[in-house]
């Protein structure tokens, strides 16, 4: 009884009310639905539950722990935010997609085995490529295509991993693996890396993401790297390598968000920071730094989602996404920049904000543990974070140089949304202890509200706000697009694949212009054998061979008396 | 605001973080540099400048391209 109350199954059912319901009828049960899900994600108990056995092997299809129960309960949260913020939406199926695709996550979350993990994880893949398809560019279909090339590669190499721990005997239960004990781990951890996007296979996240759908884009920064984290976390904490690779990522988002004109690439861009953020802290793997993992990506979800939904509800409203299009925005929609600058100051870590009480915990762990490097390399970021999301961005779309648009009403179901994720990252920030309470390992305490932390956290903000306003003029964004690593695998990939298509199309062409000609040949030979015994003769044609209807019936005749004499002589009859 | 009272506000807020740093916090986590004062208001400063200019550097270095560097049909 207790299986039913998996949230991955309440989003399943929503989905499928959701893609046969229109109007009142479905806003009302997709509402009730994701609520239900968080209340089964609140409620659910320790434990392992609907187990199944499957060629020798035990799957657990809900393993509840405080790591998935941590996990579960922001994803549910924020398919419930979510699905208020596109409530207006009048496609049945990308509701539906929506919703499978946060349950795939679901799956993921409570999984206790690899191959749940991984039908959790394909079901993902194929269902956000349809989030980015709803887009409905030329553009999103085309970042989609390269987004699922990506992910398929990275799900075969997770699904190679997987297949090799089974091979050796090895046990599917999802625990803990070293990146240096085989082949199997190692191709696991390169699964999993595709999908946490850490660099140099990220690129896949700032092409696919701002070209998805205005709340697609809001549930792909929730889920895809987020679930990657998780798995992080539990399967490989400790990784050292992981810790270098989290921090070089940190940087490298907050690098090339300086270069982007599009604001949701550029919160793409941030996507990648905060998640190295969230990759070295379990790569550090002490106590802290693991609960700064898990918390960080609490924190992260619901700012990130309330940045997107604020460039989305832009977007919405003025149809232009870029920051030499946009201006002047604060006075026509106050609301949306309130909202949106509450999600900026929870991501730059200011005082009573959620990343304040989140990204610290990653950052001390690292300062406490001796990693001077990498704590610098944080805390570069966390200047780069301030600088984009919350100078940056706001300053030239709400504040700069107003360039006259006039946006339209928003839906109200937009706002709302948007409101009670900006209520849930000052209800973290004024009150952590809600949050620490929750995290995967309870012994690890910490208190952010130090003097010196705050102090500290303020200088570093004040210092990079008068270096914006400094060259202010130099960040207006330009009309262009960035190189990234994709552009190494970009073009011979399309080569190989127009070659491949095309290829096979080409040998399916003279396989069948082949076989007709065959084909023509033999009934021209089987028209009239003799043609072959004696070439110089001409080739059936009906008039000169064709023998007179009489004849033909008695031929006809003739055999069906041998056919019958054949029967009577086999058979006695 | 003008580029003046800007820097006139953050002026007084940096010599009151500075002060405060200064007078009253006693304890101090992490490595020494956290108790030199005003450090991480350089860090700030310094880190939000060397990221801008690193990124233009790259961004002349090549990365920064037409928006038509990619067709919009090439999957």
């Amino acid at each position: 009884m207790t299986m039913l109350l998996h949230p991955a199954l309440v989003l399943i059912a929503a989905a499928s009310f959701a893609a046969i319901t229109r109007g009142r009828a479905r806003q009302v049960s997709l509402v009730l639905a994701t609520l239900a899900a968080l209340i089964a994600a609140f409620a659910l108990p320790d434990g392992d539950r609907g187990v199944v056995e499957l060629t020798g092997q035990g799957l657990v299809l809900l393993r509840v722990d405080p790591v998935s129960r941590f996990f579960g309960l922001i994803f549910t949260a924020i398919a419930f935010i979510g699905t208020i913020y596109g409530l207006h939406i009048d496609r049945g199926g990308e509701h539906f997609t929506k919703l499978i695709y946060a349950a795939g996550a679901l799956t993921v979350i409570y999984a206790g085995d690899w191959l749940t993990v991984f039908a959790g994880w394909e079901l993902m893949a194929v269902t956000s490529l349809a989030l980015i398809w709803f887009g409905g560019t030329t553009r999103a279909r085309m970042a989609g295509l390269r987004y699922i090339y990506v992910h398929l590669t990275g799900g075969s190499l997770l699904f190679s991993g997987i297949a090799l721990l089974w091979a050796s005997g090895g046990e599917l239960t999802l625990t803990r693996l070293s990146p240096g004990t085989g082949l199997a781990s190692g191709l696991i951890l390169a699964g999993v890396l595709v999908n946490a996007a850490v660099p140099p296979v990220h690129a896949w996240l700032t092409d696919a993401y701002p070209e998805a759908s205005v709340t697609g884009t809001v549930f792909l920064s929730a889920f895809t790297t987020k679930t990657a984290v998780y798995l992080l976390i539990r399967v490989f904490p400790g990784t050292e390598a992981l810790m270098w690779a989290g921090a070089i990522m940190a940087v490298y988002g907050a690098l090339f968000a300086v270069l982007e004109n599009d604001i949701r690439r550029l919160l793409s861009y941030h996507i990648i920071s905060q998640v190295g953020y969230m990759v070295a802290g379990v790569g550090m793997g002490t106590a802290l730094a693991v609960n700064g993992a898990a918390a960080h990506a609490f924190s992260h979800i619901l700012y990130k989602a309330l940045l997107l939904m604020g460039a989305g509800a832009v977007l919405q409203a003025t149809g232009r996404k870029k920051l030499t299009e946009l201006g002047g925005l604060a006075r026509s929609m106050p609301g949306v920049t309130m909202l949106y600058l509450i999600g900026a100051c929870s991501i730059s870590g200011v005082p009573l904000f959620s990343g304040f009480v989140s990204k610290s915990l990653i950052v001390s762990a690292a300062s406490e543990h001796g990693h001077v490097m990498v704590e610098w390399l944080l805390i570069v970021a966390s200047v780069g974070t301030f600088l984009h999301t919350g100078l940056k961005l706001p300053y030239f779309t709400f504040f700069g140089p107003d360039r006259g648009l006039k946006p339209t009403r928003l839906p109200r179901n937009m706002v709302v949304a948007m409101g009670l994720a900006a209520a849930a990252c000052i209800g973290i920030g004024v009150l952590p202890g809600w949050l620490y309470a929750r995290l995967p390992v309870p012994e690890a305490s910490y208190a952010p509200y130090t003097f010196d932390h705050v102090l500290s956290t303020l200088q570093l903000l004040i210092g990079t706000g008068a270096a914006f306003w400094l060259v202010r003029q130099s960040l207006g964004g330009t009309p262009t697009v960035t190189l990234d690593t994709d552009r190494l695998w970009r073009r011979p990939v399309w080569m190989l694949v127009t070659y491949l298509v095309s290829g096979v199309a080409l040998a399916g062409q003279r396989w069948r212009f082949g076989t007709l000609a065959v084909a023509e040949r033999v009934a021209v030979t089987l028209q009239n054998p003799f043609h072959v015994a004696r070439p110089g003769t001409l080739p059936y044609d009906a008039d000169r061979h064709r023998l007179p209807i009489g004849a033909n019936i008695v031929w006809i005749a003739v055999g069906f008396v041998a056919l019958m004499l054949a029967i009577w002589q086999l058979t006695g009859v | 605001m003008t580029t003046r009272q800007v820097f006139g506000v953050m002026t007084v807020c940096t010599v009151g973080l500075i002060a405060i740093e200064i007078a009253i916090v006693q304890e101090v986590h992490g490595g020494w540099w956290h108790r030199v004062a005003g450090l991480d208001l350089l860090a700030g400063f310094t880190g939000c400048l060397a990221l801008i200019w690193g990124a233009k550097a790259l961004g002349r270095l090549g990365l920064q391209r037409s928006e038509h560097e990619y067709p919009e049909t090439e999957p």
